[in-house]
Formats: structure tokens, C-alpha cells, sequence
């Protein structure tokens, strides 16, 4: 292991910045929905009927996991967001371990280092204990916190070493996958998509059909089979199982050996599986940079297209669910209102929220699309596309038609498909309404889209600023209403100030402001683009 | 005829740095021109402004006739760039390279294509993230070399190619000229400019320190000479225009100015020669002279 803590700083130093704000971010979401309960439960016998509203949902539990006691402010607060702050935790030890092995030896980073005095399995091992001391401060503050605030502190320990464990056992899911693929894009995806997308949808099939009071062997097994299960199955603020920690540690451990065994088996800058081989002629259509594009962007246009109809199916049922659940409960009902733009019916509340949100994370996809533009310029194809008959417009037209024309297309189709399946009768008419009021929250993309390519235009180093907003607007629709944001920060995004159709008036002020202003940064930012030097390898 | 390449007063800054300083360039058509200098003299930004990635703070560049900034897309359809540090699709084949590269220049010749592949033995089923260096070399090469173009701009081509591939890649190069391209070639690599060039610009700094063709150049350095002699109480130093002499015995070398030739050529007869070889300069010691000179 020579050369281990060199390596180690070298990694701290590239990445302190990512894991800071992650461990931040995740650290507040328990304290902070502790500091609501009194707001969204009310004393006495209102508050306990409708916790067992709650706990009895079958919606509910899908989404959040089983509740166990929920009379307890902390355990209240657990099976709110500390299974969803675990989650998120294994998301960012799965980017974090990735960013810092597979996608600095794609660089080439990594044969520098161990062209050095360095052991050959030292950068890995560096990155994983890296990860494991950030899930370690994750768990620290989280139990700190909850202590602090004054629940117990068995729960509060319990809750903090749930979640840096799971992150741990991510961090061994993504140290495998980054010895089997080749590709840090590769790695990310199975490790996300694959393993952690699958686990959560397992997790919320097997939650959703227990019933309690009713034991089922089979659920049973398939729950304590989930890692996804296991923090919930530790009990906090529930009569703790601290043995169930046992199964992360082990599965934990468990990985890293496999991951570290994998790694002596492979060359540098390969993985497992040696890639298949190619074409020796390209097809027809990869005859310019439209083709160029396509291909580059295929997979994500389908997985983009494929996740949000899922989504969008998926979520709109709920819609019926949440009718009963949240009638009951004014302080609840109250807070979806508000992420709904204010909806007076409980059922187009949710819709809209639901939309804002989706509408979002399309938005987060045309950015991510576009930004292809600026890393195939880092990556020196640029230069090699630009040094043939192409235009710089055209370069930066294939990804933003790709980015773009997308995010339109799958606005509408999840806006459409989300009011179908949340109107109970599932008529044509909520087909076009759906659509319509997707449509409503288009000019809110066209901003952040042009936002981009300003940014690429004329500072593209700055183009992380464009991550900011979308950041800052998905926490704000998301978490913006529990955490009692006042009205005016709340819509301070691209998409706040839209009409929130059906319940609001369709009005054109915002619509034609924000349209003229994200086609005014599409323009300034391509006309930027066309005099600015293009950056070489 | 005209310059398939003319350039004047060309400078760009980045920042405080000045990447080129008042450059000179002219490559008439048809010819191949070296473009030689040490790493950082400014060869990439030059060629980078050249084909419009760049845009010039101050001078005039002209390119087949037209102006690389403006016509950038239509005089592309004109020219192939064979960059220094080739970065290709990781996860598009060699060959699927090589075809959208040509196609979107304005189409290739396939059975050049097919010839290039396998002159240059490239595997184009391989994926770009698992060529090394070389190999990722030889695809923009023959991406390049497949298309019929009037100028090549190449970058230092053969960093990364094995002295076969090298020799393969000459080669083609002289062929290129005699059907009347012009390939204006940036190399640090002086064996391989002297093997390949008729003219040669040096530059330094942003700056150029010599043009011409190697004869000018070698005009004004100086010759190696040694030579046997019958008599050696000959006075070697007090001829004008020899250096750093060496006397072992009957055997003499030295350095003398091209100039000067004939005054030595007396000297030594009159000692009677038993032997004489006499050697131009290598490039190498042009260059290294040309650095000494600058430091």
C-alpha cells in the first residue's frame, strides 16, 4: 500500500467539493422534517388517526418504506425522509466511488498515478476509504443532529449508522461496477439504473403489498433480501435492531473483496468483459454531425423516454390514493397545495406537483443533453469535427434539437399520460389538458436550455451554474413546502412563475416573457458560440 | 502560382501568454513544408487558426485562396487536419471513424480506404477507447489521407507510430506531393522533416527564427569536414572560418562555414589530402544551434 495517503489527498483535494455539498444536503432532510412535526401532526386523537391512516396506505408504503412508530417525532421523521436520505446517500457513494476510480482511469489519470511509487490496488482502495469516511460524517451528523433536537439517542444512532451503511453498500456496488465496465457512463448506469433503480422498485413492490397484521413468508424474505429494506428494518425510534447492521457491513465487505479481486484480474483501463468489436464501415446515417449526434445520444433518448413513461404511469394512480389519505389531514393537505401551485382540489394539487417535478427533471435532461456540446469540446471532437465541412451551427444545433426537441416531446407525452392516469376515468379529454398544461410550463425548459447554452457560448467553464438552478429548482418544488420556503422563494425558478393549468388561468404575460428570454439566450449563447475560440485536447 | 498557404503578422495572445508573435508563413502549392519547433513554439496554435478554431488577434491569413475564419465550412471541403493528440469516440469503431470523418469532409475514396487500412494494418473493428496511441494516430491519418484534398495540415502525424509505420506513412506522403497537394507539416521530429520537406520554417516562441528551402538553410551553417593528410605542420586555426579543429595525428575535423569552403580546401591540399569526407548539417544541429542562439 505505498504511496497510499498521497494518493488519498490527491483524491480529497479533486473531490472534497461533491461530497461536501451531498453530505450537507442529505444531512438537513432528517432535522428539518423533524422540526415540521408539529406542523403536520397535530396533538392528540386527530394526529393518531391519522397516523394510522398513514401507516395503513399501501401508497404510502410503496414510496417510503414500512412506518413503525410514527407517534415518536423521530421515528416520524425517519420513515418520512431517513429511508430516502439512505437512498440518496448509496446515490452519491455510487457517483462518488465511480467519479474518483473508473472515470479518472477513462481519463488517463489514473496511469500517471500508478506509473508512481503506488501499489497497483492503492487508487481504489484510497477512493473507497475516501467514501467510507464521507458516509461516516453523513452518519455523525445525522445522529449528532437528531440527538440534538432532542430525540432519543438510541434512535438517533440507529438512524445515522442505517444510512452510512447503506451508502457504504453502495460504495461496494459501484467499486464492482467500475472494475466490470469500461466506461465510467457504463458504470453509472448499472449502478443507478440498474441496481439501484431496481432495488428501489423491488423495495416498493414488496412495501406496497404487505398489509399489516398480515405475515407473508415470501414478502417477508424478499424484503430482508433488499438492502434498499434493511434501514428500515433496523427500526429506528422503534425498538432498535442494531444486529440488522450486521447484513450491510457484511454485504459491504463483501463487495469490496469482490471488487478488489476483480481488479487484479484485469488490465488497466479495461474491464471484465473485453469490449465486443465493432463495425468496420459506418452505417449510413453516421455521415455527419446529426448522425454524430444521434449515436451519441441514442441510449439516453430511450432510457430518458422509457424512465419518464414509467414515471409518469406510475405516479399518476396515486392520485386516487392520496384523495383519501390527505383530506383527513389539513396541515398535509395544505403543503401539496402549495407544491401545487396553490390548487384548491386535492386531486389537480397533486397533479401539478407532480408535473412540476417531472417537468423538471426533463429539463435536467435536455441540460444534461446539451452539455454534450461543451464535454465534446473538452474531449478534442470537437476540433476534429470542426476541422471537416462542418458549421459550428450545426454542431451545436444537432445536440440542442436532440436535447431540446426531446424535452418538448416528452413533456407533452408525460403531462398527457400523467392526466389519463390520474383522472379516474381515464378519458381522452385529460389527454389534451394533460398536454396543455405540460405545454404551459414549456418556456420555463426553454430558459434553462438557453440558460446553457449561453453559458457554453461565451464562459463554458461556468456551465456548472446552469446545474445550480436546476439544483435549487428541484429542491425548491420538492422540499420547498415542508420546509415552509414563503410563497415568493418557492416560485423563484424557471418554471414558478407559469401558469399552473387547469387550476389557474391560462395568462400569456409569463408564458411570452419567458419564452422571449429563453430564445434570447438561445441566440446570444450560439452567437457566442460562432466567434469564441474552440478549446482543443 | 498561388500559396496554398500565406500568412503575415500573425498574432494571437491567450490571456498574458503570446502563442504567436508576428508570424510569418507562405506554402506555395504543391510543396511540403516542414513546420519545426520545440514544443509550446506556437505549430498547433498556428495550424488551429488556419482552419478557423481560432480566431487571429491581429495579421492576415489566407488559406487556398480564402479566409479561414469566414469559410471555414467550405474551404474544410478543401483540406484534411490530422490533429497532435487524436481523441476518438470511445465507443465508436476505428472504422465507423474513419467513414463519418471523410463523409462529413465531403466523402471518401473507398478503395483508398481499404489501401490506407491495410498499409497502415489497422484493425477498424476496434472500438476507440481500445486503440493506443498510435493506432488512434493511424485512423485520423487515414481519415485524412482518404479523401482527395488539395492541403493537408498534419500536426506531428507520426507521434505514436513504430519506425515501419513511419517509413509507410512517407511514403504516401511523397506520393501526395507528386499529385500535386500541398502539406504543410508541424514536427518536432527533425529526421523526419528532412526526409520528407523541400522548405522548412522554424519557429520559436511564437516567432519565426529561419525560412527556406534546406539548401538556403544549410547554405549558412557550417560543413563537417575530416581528412587525412601527408603533413600535419599545417596551421589549422589561423584559416578564417574553421571551428572547434581537432588534430590526432595525421588525421584532422573540424567545423567550417559553408562560406569559407574554398580557402580550406587550398589549406589542406597544399598538405597534401589522403582522404576527405565532408558532410552537410543535419537538421539537429541547426535546430540545436537555433535554440542556443535563442536562450
Amino acid at each position: 500500500m505505498t504511496g497510499f495517503t498521497t494518493v488519498l489527498r490527491l483524491l480529497f483535494r479533486r473531490n472534497w467539493v461533491f461530497w461536501l455539498i451531498w453530505v450537507v444536503v442529505l444531512a438537513m432532510l432528517m432535522p428539518a422534517t423533524l422540526s415540521q412535526y408539529a406542523t403536520l401532526v397535530p396533538a392528540g386523537s386527530a394526529g393518531e388517526l391519522m397516523l394510522e391512516g398513514l401507516a395503513g396506505d399501501p401508497t404510502m408504503r410503496a414510496i417510503l418504506g414500512p412506518p413503525f412508530d410514527l407517534t415518536l417525532a423521530g421515528g416520524f421523521a425517519f420513515w418520512r425522509v431517513g429511508a430516502f436520505t439512505a437512498i440518496a446517500a448509496a446515490m452519491m457513494s455510487g457517483l462518488g466511488i465511480i467519479r474518483a476510480t473508473r472515470a479518472e482511469e477513462e481519463e488517463g489519470r489514473i496511469e500517471l498515478i500508478r506509473s508512481g511509487a503506488v501499489g497497483r490496488h492503492v487508487p481504489l482502495a484510497a477512493a473507497v476509504a475516501l467514501a467510507l469516511v464521507w458516509n461516516l460524517v453523513l452518519g455523525v451528523a445525522v445522529t449528532a443532529s437528531m440527538a440534538a433536537l432532542t430525540t432519543p439517542w438510541a434512535g438517533a444512532l440507529a438512524s445515522g449508522l442505517a444510512i452510512a451503511l447503506c451508502g457504504a453498500t453502495f460504495t461496494g456496488v459501484g467499486a464492482v461496477m467500475a472494475q466490470l465496465f469500461t466506461s465510467a457512463r457504463t458504470a453509472r448506469y448499472w449502478t443507478l439504473g440498474i441496481a439501484l433503480g431496481g432495488l428501489y422498485l423491488l423495495r416498493a413492490i414488496v412495501d406496497g403489498s404487505q398489509q399489516a397484521g398480515v405475515t407473508n413468508r415470501l414478502l417477508d424474505a424478499l424484503q430482508w433480501a433488499n438492502p434498499l429494506s434493511w434501514p428500515a428494518l433496523v427500526r429506528p425510534y422503534a425498538d432498535e435492531r442494531f444486529w440488522v447492521l450486521l447484513l450491510p457491513v457484511a454485504l459491504t465487505a463483501l463487495l469490496l473483496a469482490l471488487a478488489l479481486v476483480l481488479e487484479s484480474r484485469r488490465d488497466h483501463g479495461s474491464g471484465i468483459r473485453a469490449s465486443s468489436p465493432g463495425r468496420a464501415e459506418a452505417a449510413p446515417y453516421l455521415s455527419n454531425v446529426w448522425g454524430l449526434a444521434w449515436r451519441l445520444h441514442r441510449g439516453g433518448v430511450i432510457g430518458w423516454s422509457a424512465g419518464m413513461v414509467i414515471a409518469a404511469a406510475g405516479i399518476g394512480p396515486l392520485a386516487h390514493q392520496v384523495t383519501g389519505l390527505i383530506a383527513s389531514n389539513s396541515a398535509y393537505s395544505e403543503m401539496l397545495r402549495r407544491m401545487g401551485g396553490g390548487a384548491e382540489g386535492i386531486v389537480d394539487a397533486f397533479y401539478i406537483a407532480m408535473l412540476g417535478i417531472l417537468v423538471t427533471f426533463i429539463g435536467l435532461m435536455g441540460v444534461s443533453m446539451l452539455g454534450r456540446l461543451n464535454s465534446e469540446e473538452t474531449a478534442g471532437h470537437a476540433e476534429v469535427m470542426l476541422a471537416t465541412a462542418t458549421p459550428r451551427t450545426a454542431l451545436a444545433g444537432s445536440h440542442l434539437a436532440i436535447g431540446g426537441g426531446l424535452a418538448v416531446l416528452l413533456s407533452l407525452m408525460t403531462g398527457a399520460l400523467l392526466a389519463v392516469t390520474a383522472s379516474s376515468s381515464g378519458t381522452w379529454e385529460a389527454l389534451g389538458t394533460g398536454a396543455a398544461a405540460a405545454a404551459a410550463l414549456l418556456p420555463g425548459t426553454v430558459v434553462v436550455v438557453g440558460l446553457a447554452m449561453l453559458l457554453i457560448g461565451w464562459a463554458p467553464r461556468a456551465f456548472s451554474i446552469v446545474w445550480a438552478v436546476i439544483g435549487w429548482s428541484i429542491f425548491a418544488s420538492w422540499v420547498g413546502a415542508l420546509l415552509q420556503f414563503p410563497d415568493w422563494l418557492l416560485r423563484l425558478q424557471p418554471w414558478g412563475h407559469l401558469p399552473k393549468l387547469p387550476t389557474d388561468d391560462l395568462t400569456w404575460s409569463a408564458i411570452v416573457v419567458e419564452s422571449i428570454i429563453g430564445l434570447a439566450l438561445l441566440g446570444l449563447g450560439l452567437a457566442g458560440y460562432r466567434r469564441r475560440d474552440i478549446r482543443g485536447r | 502560382m498561388s500559396n496554398a498557404i500565406e500568412i503575415t503578422g500573425l498574432t494571437k495572445t491567450f490571456g498574458h501568454t503570446v502563442a504567436l508573435d508576428e508570424l510569418d508563413l507562405s506554402v506555395p502549392t504543391g510543396q511540403i513544408h516542414g513546420f519545426l519547433g520545440p514544443n509550446g513554439a506556437g505549430k498547433s496554435t498556428t495550424l488551429r487558426v488556419l482552419l478557423g478554431l481560432l480566431r487571429a488577434d491581429s495579421g492576415t491569413a489566407r488559406l487556398l485562396g480564402g479566409d479561414p475564419w469566414q469559410d471555414a465550412p467550405s474551404l474544410h471541403r478543401r483540406l484534411a487536419y490530422v490533429p497532435g493528440d487524436v481523441s476518438l469516440w470511445p465507443n465508436l469503431s476505428g472504422g465507423e471513424a474513419i467513414d463519418l470523418l471523410g463523409r462529413a469532409r465531403g466523402g471518401l475514396d473507398k478503395a483508398r480506404r481499404e489501401d490506407l487500412i491495410a498499409r497502415f494494418d489497422l484493425d477498424p473493428r476496434k472500438k476507440g477507447r481500445s486503440y493506443s496511441k498510435g493506432n488512434r494516430q493511424k485512423v485520423a491519418l487515414i481519415a485524412a489521407l482518404a479523401s482527395d484534398v488539395e492541403l493537408l495540415l498534419l500536426d506531428e502525424p507520426t507521434s505514436g507510430l513504430d519506425p515501419l509505420m513511419e517509413r509507410v506513412f512517407a511514403d504516401i506522403i511523397r506520393a501526395e506531393q507528386t499529385e500535386g497537394r500541398s502539406v504543410l507539416l508541424s514536427s518536432h521530429i527533425l529526421s523526419e522533416v528532412e526526409a520528407l520537406c523541400d522548405h522548412v520554417t522554424i519557429i520559436k516562441s511564437g516567432k519565426v527564427v529561419e525560412s527556406g528551402s534546406l539548401e538556403e538553410l544549410r547554405h549558412l551553417q557550417r560543413m563537417h569536414v575530416t581528412a587525412t593528410l601527408r603533413h600535419t605542420h599545417i596551421d589549422i586555426d589561423s584559416i578564417p572560418g574553421v571551428h572547434d579543429a581537432v588534430i590526432d595525428g595525421t588525421r584532422v575535423s573540424m567545423q567550417v562555414d559553408a562560406q569559407q569552403m574554398g580557402a580550406l580546401m587550398s589549406a589542406l591540399s597544399a598538405a597534401g589530402i589522403e582522404t576527405l569526407t565532408s558532410t552537410p548539417p543535419t537538421l539537429d544541429e541547426l535546430f540545436v544551434r537555433h535554440y542556443e542562439a535563442a536562450v
